[in-house]
């Protein structure tokens, strides 16, 4: 059963790494081409006016959000690989190792980026959310990004290993405390 | 298997489990582990600590006996 859920989690990390890097790239690519056409100012009037936006700092304010978005991704890219790595320490039954703790505060350092930029997305959408909305009812499209869906996968995948070190630490310690 | 003979050497020098817990440091009740064999296996620093608490040598303290599969071999 352990076997078989440290690789479902290590092939549920490569994929979702690799759905990063497409993202990343498909934002960079229609950043720059959205960047471009709104540089325009009869486009940008178009725009605004087509889908009824009335913040008239919408765009540099979605460029925010998009490099927030660029920071969560590149986090939970990062998250992916220390969870990977440390699979790989358990399947070597190695637990508890300098290794192990480096890649642990590595994860606690991107996953407290991780929620700052959260925090900071959230706080930051507030101020165009109307304008979103509007452009959801003219699109008939939904703005919501089940970053909670994935976010939830992450911490599920994390906290197992954690587990799992934690469990063998417990072993080590009865072990440790049996010898007077 | 290894025995411990630590009942053996308290009665002798007249000390109780508890005074010698409290000299060298460690729970009465780790102690009792020691005593009862149930321990994995004692540091050599607990060992000496013992030793000079009861004035004595570490084989006063620990002897082996051959396991009863052996025996019947």
């Amino acid at each position: 059963m352990k076997k078989f859920m440290l690789n479902l989690i290590t092939v549920c990390a490569w994929i979702y790494q690799v759905l990063i890097v497409v993202d990343l790239v498909g934002i960079v690519i229609f950043g720059v081409l959205g960047g471009i056409a709104f540089s325009q100012p009869g486009i940008k009037k178009e725009v605004f006016s087509q889908f009824k936006i009335a913040n008239p700092n919408f765009g540099l304010i979605v460029l925010i959000l998009a490099i927030f978005f660029v920071v969560l991704a590149i986090t939970q890219f990062f998250i992916c690989g220390y969870v990977k790595k440390i699979i790989k320490h358990i399947k070597q039954d190695i637990y508890f190792d300098k290794q192990n703790l480096a890649l642990l505060k590595k994860m606690l350092i991107a996953i407290g980026i991780y929620t700052v930029a959260n925090i900071l997305m959230f706080i930051t959408f507030s101020f165009v959310k109307a304008d979103f909305n509007s452009i959801a009812k003219v699109t008939d499209q939904s703005f919501i990004y089940p970053f909670n869906l994935t976010s939830g996968l992450t911490y599920l995948a994390t906290f197992y290993v954690i587990y799992l070190v934690f469990k063998s630490g417990l072993k080590l310690q009865d072990d440790s405390n049996s010898i007077i | 298997m290894i025995e411990v003979t630590l009942d053996f050497m308290l009665l002798k020098r007249k000390m109780s489990s508890k005074e010698l817990a409290q000299r060298i440091g460690i729970t009465q009740a780790n102690l009792s582990i020691l005593k009862t064999g149930k321990a994995h296996g004692v540091r050599f620093e607990t060992l000496n600590k013992i030793c000079k608490e009861l004035d004595c040598q570490p084989g006063d303290l620990l002897q082996y006996k051959p396991d009863n599969e052996d025996d019947e071999k």
